[in-house]
């Protein structure tokens, strides 16, 4: 396991945690899907699991260490993250934007060596950027830009990338092609991927396990798990949507 | 290939705007006496000796450093701020340096603007530096509680503000002559540092200028807003204080020596950016410091242009300069690019 947590509880306050008592895993090689409605907390998970916020009980290991106990630039070198964060990286191209992937590794002044390069061509060239590789990311539509934040990722070279919301504002072409793009990251690089998303039908198709987030808890699996235990029916509360097993979509 | 070319023409420029500035004056000085004065040869003439070596050379000097200071520090507030209309002045630093130097010349009454009163000289530099550092202080406070780069910048401009007022509240207790040369100071000017404190402007500037420099990488990482920064290894909290530190030591010893300087700390970064067409600090950051000591320079000579009648106010040019570039950067969609 490259990352699990231990009786995680996250939030702003402790009277009110944003959910409590996580014990998760995230295995070498997997894709895992966090699923669950607007609001749920899970932003707030993924930024805790990241270091990006402390926990307010529990622990998380990276790699079998605290995260506690990893420093911002070793825990730079386990963990990439893509955000949903404003960006205002417009007058950079796409070359230098990846490149900011190779910060952990590189000295004082950030020069890039002949392999620093070669991982940030080859970053551009898995995600398909390649072409773009002198334009600057103000001209990138959004679908590209995302490409580029998750080569930006690639080019950290962590054994775990964390995403949140990776196919917001994108067109069901561009969702798709990110999300099978990610699903081939986790396969062949041994990758271990977290993902938050609300396309939940392309989720079940290409995700090796699923986290449902509901306000009540979350339970995870894998998808064949999740789905046959109908606790997708649950995912939306205060909705009518039930999840189709067989279809593997929600009807009404 | 295309990036030394910039750097060849900006250093060009540079050098032969500072020559227009030792050359150029309300007093003719042929340029083969300049040569030899410049190069420790007896210049003859000893009223021309006291005017380049003792007016002209220290103004052109204080002129580039002051460009290349505010400059680099409006840059730094811009990205770490991720703000266009970030400067120094913005975060109520300059303000803070206003109102030690109001301190200082109000209550004591003594005439800092005239050359040679060391220890008045003196006091203006300290109020200025300890003003700087007591709102920096404050904005170091609050953006420990305040997360938000916009509302850290408006918490800036609400200290601004306040110090603002305390020298006005200041100015209606002090007694004329304080309030004339605080007015002169405020009118802003580069002849205000001798020859004699050249050393520790020079130095003051340097430093901060080298921490600026240092910073390159985690500025670039900055871009990307604090969590990415984080994420790709940069100790946001310990950069954000350097930042505020450099910018404060910069804008405060400017402050202090050539008054409240507008403009060039806002404008200059948006003029370094168009000549690169690239927000990556690697080359934005020298350009922007080799193209501010440039505008600097050519502001200095515009103030002399009414020759014998006197020398222009420095922010009665600054803002012609500076303004119009401004109001082009937002209305042209395609040069904020840079900022989305």
């Amino acid at each position: 396991m490259l990352l699990t947590t231990e009786n995680l509880s996250i939030g702003y306050s402790a009277q009110k945690p944003v959910a409590a008592n996580l014990s998760l895993s995230l295995a070498k090689g997997q894709m895992t899907s966090l699923l669950g409605p607007n609001g749920v907390g899970k932003s707030t998970l993924l930024r805790t699991i990241a270091g990006l916020q402390p926990p307010l009980s529990g622990s998380v290991t990276v790699c079998g260490e605290l995260l506690s106990a990893i420093s911002v630039s070793e825990l730079s070198r386990r963990i990439a993250l893509v955000l949903t964060d404003k960006v205002s990286a417009g007058g950079l191209t796409v070359f230098e934007l990846v490149s900011m992937g190779r910060q952990p590794y590189t000295g004082f002044f950030g020069r890039l060596s002949d392999s620093d390069r070669a991982i940030i061509d080859q970053s551009m060239a898995e995600v398909g950027i390649a072409a773009k590789s002198a334009c600057h990311v103000a001209e990138l539509s959004d679908g590209e830009r995302q490409k580029v934040m998750i080569s930006k990722a690639l080019a950290q070279q962590t054994p775990i990338i964390i995403l949140d919301e990776p196919t917001a504002f994108l067109d069901a072409a561009a969702r798709i092609d990110v999300m099978r793009l990610l699903h081939r990251l986790a396969s062949e690089s041994q990758k271990a991927i977290l993902l938050s998303t609300h396309d939940i039908d392309v989720a079940t198709q290409l995700s090796d396990n699923l986290w449902l987030m509901n306000g009540n808890g979350l339970s995870c699996g894998t998808v064949v798990e999740i789905v046959e235990s109908g606790l997708l029916n649950n995912l939306f509360k205060d909705s009518d949507l039930r999840f189709d097993t067989t279809e593997r979509r929600f009807v009404w | 290939m295309k990036v030394r070319y910039i750097y060849i023409i900006l250093s060009l420029l540079l050098v032969i705007l500072a020559v227009l500035n030792i050359v150029l004056g309300s007093v003719r000085i042929p340029l083969a006496a300049i040569f030899d004065m410049l190069t420790g040869c007896d210049g003859g003439n000893p009223t021309w000796q006291v005017i380049v070596m003792q007016s002209r050379v220290p103004q052109c000097v204080t002129a580039l450093f002051c460009g290349a200071a505010l400059s680099a520090a409006g840059l730094m507030l811009q990205t770490t701020l991720a703000n266009p209309l970030a400067g120094p002045s913005i975060l109520g630093i300059t303000s803070g340096s206003s109102l030690g130097v109001a301190i200082v010349a109000l209550t004591t009454g003594c005439s800092f603007s005239a050359a040679g009163e060391i220890m008045g000289i003196t006091a203006t530099v300290s109020g200025a530096l300890i003003g700087a550092f007591v709102i920096l202080a404050i904005i170091l406070f609050l953006s420990t509680i305040v997360r938000s780069n916009t509302m850290l910048l408006i918490a800036g401009m609400m200290v601004g503000y306040i110090a603002t007022s305390l020298i006005s509240i200041l100015n209606f207790f002090a007694t004329a002559e304080g309030v004339h040369s605080y007015t002169i100071w405020g009118l802003g000017s580069f002849s205000g540092v001798s020859l004699s404190q050249m050393p520790f402007f020079v130095t003051a500037v340097s430093l901060g200028l080298l921490m600026a420099v240092l910073l390159i990488k985690p500025l670039n990482a900055l871009l990307l807003g604090a969590n990415y920064a984080k994420n790709i290894g940069v100790n946001v909290r310990r950069v954000r204080c350097l930042l505020l530190i450099a910018t404060g030591l910069l804008s405060a010893i400017v402050t202090a020596f050539c008054g409240p300087v507008s403009f060039i700390g806002l404008a200059v970064p948006h003029v370094a950016r168009l000549i690169v067409g690239s927000s990556n600090h690697n080359v934005l950051m020298p350009v922007t410091i080799l193209t501010g000591a440039s505008i600097a320079l050519a502001c200095n000579l515009i103030c002399l242009l009414p020759g014998n009648a006197g020398v222009l106010p420095l922010n009665a040019v600054t803002p012609f300069f500076g303004a119009p570039v401004v109001i082009y950067v937002i209305v042209s969609q395609k040069r904020m690019r840079f900022y989305n």
